[in-house]
């Protein structure tokens, strides 16, 4: 028989990566019946014992890999000594009910440690494949293991990805993921993407050391920093001009401060090159993790709302080591792009008249996506861990989003009319004065203001980061707590980050009636999260405290009249300006836009000597 | 010493047809999916199989009461020591009651345990097996019968599949019948059974089905009606030369374990003459979740139809003995219907409820625990031109089967189902509704003229497409999506509550499955998201009122059409519903004379 292809490998936790089993596997018994031996990674199992493997890591996705792939039978090959029951199974979720059918199963007995492999029967429909063992035997052993599909290696695609990762001050971080591609890819002989690989950085602190990277495989450029959209439009412009000389098919948009499961990139990998041709410029996107708790997807893709005038996540935040939600993600329910914490684009739609727009922060890869992403695919076991959004605030977002997004609206956006614009404003705006942010709100302000201003005003801001400078002086500061005068309620603040209290239709009435307590006397103080202060809880408060847990640190945000009456002066301002400015901007904008994306105006921008 | 013929042989779970051990067994301890790969159980010293289950305990009353057997007993083969104890179930005031009628040790490596139960009275017999020593296993086991004074009657099957384009199941369910009965000479039911496959689609070819007495027809455009009835033409024609006595009308798209027909068969062989003309049903269980009975036969009810034995949990003892009790049936649906040769041909429905009219035909019905067949729900299969036929056949059936059924009524179920497609913003479905009305009322002829493939095309055409679910415009919302099959609690009011839904829906979109949603459901949305999640397939019907008032004038104009024709219409059918299921009828209208058939 000719040597079958990869499809997946089995995964086990890794410590220091991720070690929340259930993403990788669901032990039936608890231990000494199941030991799982971390350092050397593999199981040991007892007679009575068993394991299954479906879970988000350890399935394998059925329809979308029949639907994308050149698929052919399928195969689990697995390491393993001692007597087993291998059962092979098929899940599906039915009317909202899992369904999981054992499609084969076999007695093995492996006297010394070696691999089997069973095929999956043909199967119809879609959901996931997965497998259970059951030992037979004490001191039986799981090493590993992989899915092979018969599919001929001639039909293979040829894959090279390039990691594109954009670096300011989170060198920590780099030195960490590279030493997981470092042993889990690169050291390792067994791994396929060994060898196809390329990391491009481009250092905005220019503060990497380049000794501490894979040698020959990362290209650091460091520059100044040109944020976000600077850094990775330097690395894709980098990567697109080494195409043919490296043999590049695919850039991988990676953030700097993610934790990589090394199964991610190898799976990306051996997805692609099984790929059929119609869907070779379907973009990979990658689903986002929160690092605090490991098993909760943040997202898995999104969508671009005009209505809502943002960017909308889809499976959000849904429990990962729960099989119903590994089956839930399978669904594939309309969202069409994804963001650069793991994000891969093939090379072949993207160009060097085709880069990033220059936003500096945020926005940048939602405005590349719209403009390229014609497809998307997710896929389980193909995602990232981050640091929660919510302790990821900063007064300066306010306005880089409401810019970014009212920029990225005119743009692509040709139903967008004046009125959106103006409920875009006001959805933002508001929110932040009933939260008492007022300095947010006029920041808010501020980015529609510079909006309206047009590209050119963009391309004077150098460098850009004199502006965040500027907008970060114009924000709250956060302060340790001991120099706060008020005390944290935490037991208020977790109830504010599961936002669980109901509230009844008469409160509600009574928040509009009074303008959410503008219009009575404000008593008290709530303890509220840094990322967003929900006007049901700052009603009828005096004070705010919004509280960062992770840094113990805070401001406090207070009631002010005057500061209320100061900021609805200026908002009239802006909407006569919206009123008079937004066409004229937005053909600006459109007019501009060729001569801002290409590869002259980055090498131009970022001062790049040849 | 009297013969044993061994009637109903011990199933295990086995991969790839039913792996739901509590199907088979109940076992508390090591995990029995270790002894699906091999058949058989393994206990360890202590552990205790129970076999009161689905399908192996020994449905004792109905034997009984519907064949000549006496004595019933009990084979098993393995080897260790285990201690034996035989129960018989009855069901006593709602409660399940269980009288040990034996126990005692035996050593399987010894010899095969073999015990004649003494007579007692009881719904079901089964046994549990304690291992007393070390390894136990059971390979094997059967219960049996013997009669010295009768001899069990010769019985050839017959299964009728008719199919379309599903050529996977078909070539899938034909080798698990090679492998277990057509192929393998051991098998009491070899030489005994044929397979007569229609191929609507002819897409199956000679290589597909060459296995031994499978018999492949090919025809295009008669509907599953004119399938099933190709395939009992040929029954029929060959029965004397095969010996064949009875034939099983069996879907396409099921799953079953052979054993299932090999119990037909035992079953058969020793029924009293009295009831020869009855049918021998088979349940339908829930392929996704295989130990959910969907139904065990069914009730008409001029088109109110009443599941019997819905939702049963199959691994609870309490519904295993409820199954067995005798509810009135008025059909059994064709996944799996085994009749007597003489039970007549079916009516040219074309598709659906042909087996409903065949059914009302017939003397009545017998259900055992363990026959029975897995098939996918139905909410997989929805197409919106089934809302044509289901309801002019309807109207047909009722015509001649339910005499009490009368025009009064057939404008009432026209008005509830078309209001309820309009509530539900279906304004095509309502159309196709509307459609079988027209149809019916233009009379016999023109339906028989009626029916093609080209006419069914049209119809699936007027229905609504579907599109991938990658494709939403919104991100599937899976709590509203859950919520919207639940009803509310409170049924007061509910017309009000649905009105003030429609003239003031909450969201945008609603999220609906795509089979038969909820009106109040759907009413929550200005748009509604029809989503089948099993095919990720998905379609938008968007609420318009004036539609649903023009629709509502067309109604009425077709209330006034059935009272107009429906007594003209259905006394033709009921005058001409013998002709058209005999032999002849059908040998013209499939084209077998002029093809010499």
């Amino acid at each position: 028989m000719s040597r079958m292809l990869k499809l997946q490998n089995i995964t086990f936790p890794k410590p220091g990566i991720c070690f929340e089993q259930a993403l990788y596997c669901r032990p039936l018994k608890e231990f000494p019946d199941v030991e799982f031996h971390a350092e050397a990674q593999y199981f040991s199992i007892r007679r009575g014992g068993g394991i299954y493997f479906d879970t988000y890591f350890n399935a394998i996705s059925l329809s979308k890999w029949k639907r994308y792939t050149n698929l052919g039978k399928i195969y689990l090959e697995l390491d393993l000594c001692g007597s087993f029951v291998v059962t092979l199974l098929h899940t599906i979720l039915s009317n909202g009910n899992i369904s999981e059918q054992c499609v084969f199963a076999k007695r093995v007995e492996q006297a010394t440690r070696g691999r089997i492999c069973l095929p999956y029967p043909e199967t119809d429909g879609n959901g996931i494949l997965s497998f259970r063992i059951d030992a037979l035997e004490d001191d039986s052993s799981l090493y590993g293991g992989c899915y092979l599909t018969d599919t001929a290696e001639e039909q293979a695609n040829s894959v090279f990805l390039a990691l594109n990762i954009c670096n300011y001050a989170r060198d920590a971080y780099i030195y960490r993921n590279m030493d997981i591609v470092q042993r889990y890819i690169l050291d390792d002989a067994n791994s396929d993407l060994r060898g196809h690989l390329q990391i491009f950085i481009a250092d905005n602190s220019a503060s990497l050391d380049i000794e501490r990277l894979p040698v020959g495989i990362a290209h650091v450029f460091p520059q100044g920093d040109f944020g976000g959209a600077g850094g990775f439009a330097r690395g894709l412009l980098e990567l697109l001009r080494r195409k043919q000389a490296l043999g590049l098919t695919h850039a991988v948009m990676m953030d700097d401060d993610i934790l990589l499961e090394p199964e991610t990139l190898e799976r990306l990998y051996l997805f692609l090159r099984l790929v059929k041709s119609e869907y070779a410029g379907s973009f990979v996107g990658g689903g986002l993790f929160r690092l605090d708790r490991q098993n909760i997807q943040v997202c898995q893709g999104g969508e671009w709302s005009v209505s809502g005038g943002t960017y909308e996540f889809h499976k959000l935040n849904h429990d990962m080591s729960l099989l119903y939600n590994v089956l839930l993600n399978e669904i594939e329910d309309g969202a069409k792009i994804g963001a650069w914490w793991f994000h891969c684009i093939p090379l072949s739609q993207i160009s060097l008249q085709n880069l990033p727009y220059p936003f500096f922060f945020h926005m940048d890869d939602v405005e590349y996506d719209l403009r390229n992403c014609k497809h998307i695919i997710h896929l389980n076991g193909v995602s990232v861990w981050h640091e929660p959004f919510e302790n990821k605030p900063g007064s300066h977002l306010a306005y880089y989003n409401t810019r970014n997004v009212l920029i990225t609206h005119m743009i692509h956006e040709k139903r967008l009319t004046r009125l959106n614009a103006w409920h875009f404003l006001n959805g933002q705006f508001i929110h932040r004065l009933l939260g008492y942010r007022y300095k947010e709100a006029n920041l808010i302000l501020r980015g529609i203001e510079d909006a309206l201003r047009g590209p050119q005003w963009l391309l004077t801001q150098t460098p850009p980061d004199q502006l965040l400078e500027e907008i970060l002086s114009q924000g709250y500061r956060k302060f340790p707590l001991d120099q706060l005068p008020l005390n944290v309620d935490y037991r208020a603040y977790v109830d504010e980050l599961n936002a669980w209290r109901p509230e009844s239709a008469k409160h509600r009435i009574l928040r509009l009636l009074t303008a959410n307590g503008y219009l009575t006397k404000a008593l008290g103080v709530v303890t509220v999260l840094m990322i967003d202060a929900r006007p049901v809880s700052t009603f009828r408060k005096k004070q705010v405290l919004n509280y960062d847990p992770l840094t113990d640190r805070g401001f406090i945000t207070e009631k002010s009249y005057k500061e209320l009456f100061r900021t609805l002066r200026r908002y009239r301002r802006v909407c006569s300006l919206l009123n008079k400015r937004f066409d004229t901007a937005r053909q600006e904008y459109i007019k501009s836009f060729p001569s801002m994306t290409n590869e002259q105006f980055w090498s131009a921008y970022l001062d790049i000597k040849e | 010493m009297t013969q044993t013929y061994p009637v109903q042989p011990l199933l295990w779970p086995c991969a790839g047809i039913c792996t739901e051990t509590g199907l088979y067994y109940h076992k508390d301890q090591l995990f029995s999916v270790q002894d699906i790969p091999t058949g058989g159980i393994t206990l360890e010293t202590g552990e205790i199989a129970d076999f009161t289950s689905w399908f192996n305990a020994f449905p004792m009353a109905k034997w009984r009461k519907y064949t000549f057997v006496e004595e019933i007993g009990l084979r098993l083969r393995g080897n260790g020591e285990i201690l034996l104890r035989i129960l018989i179930w009855d069901y006593s005031n709602g409660n399940a009651v269980a009288h040990t009628v034996l126990e005692k040790n035996y050593n399987l490596s010894v010899d095969d345990v073999e015990i004649i139960l003494p007579h007692m009275d009881g719904i079901l017999c089964g046994f549990c097996i304690q291992a007393r020593k070390d390894l136990v296993h059971i390979t094997g086991g059967e219960w049996f019968v013997n009669k010295s004074s009768f001899k069990p009657v010769p019985v050839g099957l017959a299964l009728n599949i008719c199919t379309r384009k599903r050529e996977k199941f078909v070539k899938r369910n034909l080798q698990i019948l090679a492998d277990a009965v057509l192929d393998n000479p051991k098998s009491q039911l070899h030489g005994f059974l044929r397979v007569y496959i229609t191929d609507n689609a002819q897409t199956l070819t000679k290589a597909d089905v060459a296995f031994e007495n499978v018999v492949l027809n090919g025809q295009n455009g008669f509907g599953s009606a004119g399938g099933f009835a190709r395939g009992q033409l040929a029954i029929l024609k060959d029965a004397e030369q095969y010996g064949l006595t009875h034939l099983i009308y069996m879907d396409d798209d099921i799953l079953f374990d052979p054993s299932v027909v090999e119990r037909t068969w035992w079953f058969l062989r020793f029924m009293q003459p009295k009831w020869h003309d009855y049918v021998v049903g088979g349940a339908l269980l829930n392929l996704h979740n295989p130990a959910i009975q969907h139904e065990s036969g069914a009730k008409w009810q001029a088109g109110c139809i009443a599941s019997v034995k819905h939702a049963l949990d199959l691994r609870d003892i309490h519904c295993v003995l409820l199954n067995e009790i005798e509810e009135k049936v008025e059909y059994q649906g064709w996944w799996y219907s085994c009749v007597p040769l003489s039970a007549g041909l079916p009516l040219p429905l074309y598709f659906h409820r042909d087996d409903v009219e065949h059914g009302l035909r017939q003397p009545g019905f017998i259900y055992l625990n363990g026959i029975g067949v897995w098939h996918e729900e139905f909410d997989h299969k929805y197409s919106a031109a089934m809302e044509y036929y289901d309801f002019r056949n309807m109207l047909i059936v009722n015509s001649v089967r339910c005499l009490q059924y009368g025009v009064k009524q057939a404008k009432k179920d026209l008005t509830k189902l078309v209001i309820n497609r309009l509530l539900c913003y279906r304004y095509r479905e309502a159309e196709l509704v509307l459609q079988a009305v027209d149809d019916f009322c233009r009379g016999m002829d023109y339906v028989l003229s009626l029916d093609s493939a080209a006419h069914d095309d049209t119809l699936i055409q007027q229905g609504y497409k579907t599109q991938p679910l990658g494709e939403l415009p919104v991100e599937l919302d899976m709590a509203e999506y859950n919520q919207s099959q639940v009803l509310p609690p409170r049924q007061r009011f509910r017309i009000i509550k649905i009105a003030v839904a429609l003239l003031h829906s909450k969201t945008e979109y609603a999220f609906v499955p795509m089979y038969r949603p909820l009106r109040i459901a759907c009413a929550k949305g200005r748009k509604v998201l029809n989503i089948d999640l099993y095919n990720e397939r998905f379609f938008v019907t968007e609420k318009n009122i004036q539609q649903i008032i023009s629709w509502a004038f067309a109604l009425k104009k077709r209330q006034a059409a059935l009272g107009r024709y429906y007594r003209a219409v259905s006394e033709q059918w009921r005058q001409n519903a013998d002709k058209l299921t005999t032999v002849d009828f059908w040998s013209n209208h499939l084209g077998l004379h002029s093809l010499g058939g």
